[in-house]
C-alpha cells in the first residue's frame, strides 16, 4: 500500500468518526425530544380524558361509572399505554408504575353542602356560617379518586382523610359539611381557581415519568404533570 | 502526453476526496437538521393544541355549569363567560411551551333543535381560543409563530321543573311560622338554584289543582317568586289532579331531553278523588243524612237512603273530598272543580230542587266511587312488583283487588282495604322518633293505617267495616259516604297517576324516534309529618317518587328498610325526603336542587 492510500485510510476513519459522533448525537437527541413530546401528548389526553370520565361518572349517577373501580379505570391506563401505568395486560393500575391520576371534585362549602349535611338542622340555621357549619366558606373535597402510583405523588391539592372517602370515591355530605380534616387549603385553590359559594371544580392531575425514553442521561427529561379542570 | 498526465490527475483527485465526506455531510445535515427541527416544532405544535383543546373543553364545561348563576339570559351568559375564561386561563398558564397570548372566544349559547326545528332542551356552548406558538428550527425558514387554534363544545340538559305545592288547611299547622310560610320561603329559595334556561312552573292544589304559574323561563323576573309568596294555604287534598296538571304542562313545554322533573311537596294523605261518579238510582242503606233530615238525621247514622235525582245526566264528574277526620263515619262533599278551569258538574235534574252543591249531600246523589277516576287511573292502586318481607306496624299494603267493573283481579299496592287513625305509631316511641311525636302539631297522635280488621278500637271498633259496600244493589263498588274511602281511593290514584306520568308513551314514534316514554319524567317528593294529625303512610311518597327503598319515618323508633312493593326498574327513580320538622324544609328543597342540578348537567 501506498504513502497516499495509508493517508486516506486515515482520513476516511477520522471523517467517518466526526460524522458518526455527531450524527448519534443528533439522531439520539432527536429520538428523544420526540418521543418526549409524543408522551407530553399523551399525558395530556389521558387527563384529558380522565376529565370527561370524571364528568360522566360524578355528575351523571345514572351513568353508573364508578371509577373509583379497577376495571373502569383500565380505560385511564389503557389509554396511557406506554407510559408504565399498567400492571399486568389487562390494564390494571400498578401501585409502583411510571405514573399516578388524581381525580378529584372539590367544592367551595355554601349554604347547600351546609343544608345538606349538617342535620339535624341547628337552632338558628339558616343562616349557616362556620359556627353551625365548620366548613362553610372553606374549600371541601366532594370526591377522591387516586390510580396508580400514588405512593410516589400526591395530588398538589393534597388529599381527603382515607375514611371520608367511600368505596365510590364520593364524601358524605356530613363530611362535606362537618370534617375539617376534608378540607383543601384555601391558597392552593385560589392559586388555581377561586369558586363561589356552593360551586365545584373538577380536577384531573396525571404524572408521568418519561425517563425511560431518553438514549443519554443528559437528554433526561423531566416528570411530566398535567392537569385539567372542568 | 495522456500517459505523463495520469498521475497528476489522479494525485489531484486524491487530494480533493480528503474532506468530501466532511464537506458532504455538512451539507446534508443542513437538509437533516432542517427535517429534524420540523419534526421538533410540529411536535411541539401538537403539544400545545393538545393543551388547548383540553384547555377550551374544560372551559365549555364550566360554562354550561355556569348559566344557573344569573336570573336573566344576558345575566347568565355573563357568569358563563367569566367563567369559561376563568377555567380556560386555568387549564391553558400563560406562556405555556413558549406561547403568547391566547385569544379566547366568548362562549356561544344555542338551542338544539331536531331535525323538524323543534327544540329539544338540550343547550350547546361552543368555544373556541387561538394562541400564537413559537417556532425552533422553523424561524429559519421565517416562520417565527405559527397560530394553533382549538375549539370545544358542551352541552347542558336543561330543566323543566313543575312544583306541585300542597296548600291545604292543614299547612296552616304551626306557630308562630306556619307550615305554609315555611313552605312558601323554602321554595323560594329553591328556585334561585336554577338558570333562566331552565323552566320552572308551579302548580298548587286544596281541593282544587290550580296552575299558579304556567311554565316559563323567564321566571327570573321575579313574577315566580311573588306568585309563591302569595300563597294561602286552606281546604283539602288534590293530590291526583295536581300530578295530572303537572304533567300537562310538562307536555306543553315539549322537551323531551330536557331533565323533566315534578316536584310535588305534601304534609299529608291526599283526600279528594276526581271521578265520573255515576248517579244513584236505588236506594241502598248507607250513612246519613239525607236532604231532608227525616230519614238519617245524623253523618254517623246509617239508614235506607231514598233516591232524589232523576233524571240525566247519568253521571257527574268533580271532585268529592273527606270531610271530616279519616274515618268512617262522617263527612264528605262535592262536587268540587278537579281544576280550577273546569266547569263545575252537572247534576241530575232531580238533585237541583232539593239542594245546592257542592254539599255534603252528595252522597245521596251519587252511586258509588268508581273503578277508575276521571284520568283514567284505577282507584285500587298500582301494580306490586314484591311483596314487603314482614308488615312492619301494619298490614302488608300489597293484596289482591277485583274490580267491580269488569270483574278482573290483580295484584295491586293498594289501600283498598285500610282504614287510617288506627294505629298510633307514637306509642312507645323512643329517642328521636319521641321526641318528633312529642313536638309535632297534634303530640302523640300520628296514626298509620292499616286493614280494617287488623286493629280494634281507638278510634271506632274497625272489625266489621270496609271500604266498599258489602251488601245492596252497589255491593263490591267503593262507598263514597266514608271519609276514610275517599282517603283510599285517592292515595290509590295518586299512585297510579305518577306511574302514569312516568310510563306514558304518547308521542312516542313521531319524528320517528322510537321510545318507551317521551318525557322520562322524574317525580321527586318531600313528605312533611305531623302537620294537623293527618295520618303517616310510610309507602305512598316512596312510591310516587319511584323510590327504590322504604324508609323509616322520623316517627319511627326502629325500622327494617325494604324494597319498594311497587318499584318499577325500568321507571325513573326521583328522590323521596321526609321530615317532620317544618325547619328542615328549606334544607330538603335545597337537597333537592343539588340532586336535580346535578342530573341536569
Amino acid at each position: 500500500m501506498s504513502q497516499h492510500s495509508k493517508s486516506e485510510a486515515g482520513q476516511t476513519i477520522v471523517e467517518f468518526s466526526i460524522v458518526m459522533v455527531s450524527l448519534t448525537f443528533l439522531f439520539a437527541g432527536a429520538f428523544t425530544v420526540g418521543a418526549m413530546l409524543n408522551k407530553c401528548l399523551q399525558v395530556s389526553n389521558v387527563t384529558r380524558s380522565a376529565a370527561v370520565l370524571m364528568v360522566r361518572s360524578v355528575t351523571d349517577p345514572s351513568s353508573n361509572l364508578n371509577l373509583a373501580d379497577t376495571v373502569n379505570q383500565r380505560i385511564l391506563i389503557r389509554e396511557a399505554n406506554g407510559l408504565g401505568m399498567a400492571s399486568d395486560s389487562s390494564y390494571d393500575p400498578s401501585s409502583t408504575g411510571n405514573g399516578a391520576i388524581f381525580l378529584s371534585k372539590i367544592i367551595l362549602v355554601g349554604a347547600n353542602e351546609c343544608a345538606a349535611g349538617v342535620t339535624p338542622t341547628p337552632s338558628g340555621a339558616p343562616p349557616w356560617n362556620a359556627g353551625n357549619c365548620p366548613n362553610y366558606g372553606s374549600y371541601a373535597y366532594e370526591y377522591y379518586v387516586p390510580i396508580g402510583n400514588t405512593t410516589r405523588w400526591a395530588s398538589v391539592f393534597g388529599a381527603p382523610p382515607a375514611a371520608d372517602v367511600l368505596s365510590d370515591g364520593t364524601i358524605s355530605d356530613r363530611n362535606i359539611a362537618m370534617d375539617t380534616a376534608n378540607r383543601v387549603v384555601t391558597a392552593t385553590m385560589t392559586s388555581v381557581i377561586t369558586l363561589s359559594a356552593s360551586q365545584f371544580v373538577l380536577i384531573s392531575e396525571t404524572y408521568a415519568d418519561i425517563s425511560s425514553v431518553s438514549v443519554f442521561s443528559i437528554f433526561r427529561p423531566p416528570v411530566v404533570y398535567y392537569r385539567t379542570l372542568t | 502526453m495522456l500517459p505523463t498526465m495520469l498521475p497528476t490527475l489522479r494525485t489531484n483527485l486524491r487530494g480533493k476526496s480528503r474532506g468530501f465526506i466532511l464537506l458532504t455531510y455538512t451539507l446534508m445535515l443542513l437538509v437533516t437538521l432542517g427535517f429534524v427541527g420540523l419534526g421538533v416544532d410540529a411536535g411541539t405544535l401538537y403539544v400545545i393544541k393538545g393543551r388547548l383543546s383540553a384547555a377550551v373543553d374544560g372551559a365549555a364545561l364550566a360554562a354550561g355549569r355556569s348559566v344557573n348563576l344569573g336570573d336573566t339570559l344576558a345575566a347568565a351568559q355573563t357568569q358563563a363567560t367569566t367563567t369559561a375564561t376563568q377555567y380556560f386561563n386555568s387549564n391553558f398558564p400563560t406562556g405555556f411551551l413558549g406561547t403568547g397570548t391566547a385569544n379566547f372566544i366568548t362562549p356561544t349559547f344555542t338551542q338544539q333543535q331536531d331535525a323538524y326545528g323543534n327544540p329539544t332542551g338540550i343547550l350547546s356552548i361552543a368555544v373556541s381560543a387561538s394562541v400564537p406558538a413559537p417556532t425552533y428550527f422553523m424561524q429559519l425558514f421565517g416562520y417565527k409563530t405559527i397560530n394553533v387554534t382549538a375549539s370545544g363544545t358542551a352541552s347542558r340538559r336543561a330543566t323543566v321543573l313543575i312544583l306541585v305545592l300542597d296548600v291545604s288547611s292543614s299547612m296552616n299547622a304551626g306557630s308562630p311560622t306556619s307550615a305554609c310560610n315555611t313552605m312558601k320561603a323554602a321554595a323560594q329559595s329553591f328556585i334561585t338554584n336554577f338558570s333562566p334556561y331552565d323552566t320552572i312552573g308551579a302548580v298548587i292544589f286544596d281541593y282544587t289543582a290550580s296552575l299558579l304559574y304556567a311554565p316559563s323561563t323567564t321566571w327570573g323576573d321575579g313574577t315566580l317568586n311573588t306568585a309563591l309568596g302569595n300563597i294561602t294555604c286552606q281546604n283539602n287534598t288534590n293530590t291526583t289532579s295536581a300530578l295530572w296538571l303537572a304533567y300537562e304542562r310538562i307536555k306543553s313545554v315539549g322537551l323531551p331531553l330536557a331533565y323533566n322533573s315534578i316536584i310535588l311537596f305534601t304534609d299529608g294523605s291526599p283526600n279528594g278523588i276526581s271521578a265520573n261518579f255515576p248517579a244513584r238510582t236505588q236506594s241502598d242503606v248507607r250513612y246519613g243524612q239525607d236532604v231532608t233530615g227525616s230519614v238519617c238525621g245524623s253523618w254517623t247514622a246509617t239508614c235506607t237512603m231514598p233516591v232524589i235525582c232523576t233524571g240525566s245526566p247519568s253521571t257527574m264528574t268533580g271532585t268529592m273530598v273527606q270531610g271530616s277526620g279519616q274515618t268512617d263515619a262522617g263527612f264528605t262533599s262535592g262536587l268540587w272543580q278537579p281544576i280550577n278551569t273546569d266547569a263545575w258538574a252537572t247534576y241530575p235534574s232531580g238533585c237541583a230542587s232539593y239542594f245546592t252543591m257542592p254539599s255534603g249531600y252528595l252522597r245521596q246523589a251519587i252511586a258509588y266511587i268508581p273503578d277508575f277516576d276521571k284520568y283514567g287511573n284505577s282507584t285500587h292502586g298500582v301494580p306490586a312488583t314484591s311483596t314487603p318481607p314482614t308488615c312492619p306496624g301494619s298490614t302488608c299494603t300489597v293484596a289482591t283487588v277485583t274490580l267491580k267493573s269488569t270483574g278482573a283481579t290483580y295484584t295491586y299496592d293498594t289501600r283498598d282495604f285500610w282504614e287510617f287513625q288506627v294505629n298510633n305509631v307514637c306509642t312507645g316511641a323512643t329517642g328521636s322518633a319521641a321526641t318528633y311525636c312529642a313536638s309535632d302539631s297534634t303530640p302523640n297522635q300520628q296514626y298509620e293505617g292499616g286493614v280494617w280488621t287488623s286493629f280494634p278500637s281507638p278510634p271506632t271498633p274497625p272489625s266489621t267495616g270496609s271500604n266498599f259496600f258489602t251488601a245492596g244493589p252497589y255491593k263490591g263498588y267503593f262507598r263514597p259516604d266514608q271519609p276514610n274511602t275517599v282517603v283510599a281511593t285517592t292515595m290509590n290514584t295518586a299512585m297510579a297517576e305518577a306511574r302514569w306520568i312516568r310510563e306514558d308513551a304518547s308521542g312516542c314514534g313521531t319524528n320517528g324516534t322510537a321510545c318507551t316514554t317521551q318525557y322520562n319524567t322524574t317525580i321527586n317528593t318531600i313528605y312533611l309529618l305531623g302537620n294537623a294529625g293527618d295520618q303517616a303512610d310510610h309507602e305512598f311518597l316512596p312510591i310516587i317518587a319511584n323510590a327504590q327503598q322504604i324508609p323509616a319515618l322520623p316517627y319511627d323508633s326502629s325500622w327494617t328498610v325494604y324494597t319498594n312493593p311497587a318499584f318499577q326498574q325500568d321507571e325513573e327513580q326521583g328522590i323521596y325526603q321526609v321530615t317532620a320538622d317544618k325547619t328542615q324544609l328549606a334544607a330538603l328543597f335545597q337537597k333537592l336542587a343539588s340532586q336535580v342540578l346535578r342530573l341536569s348537567q
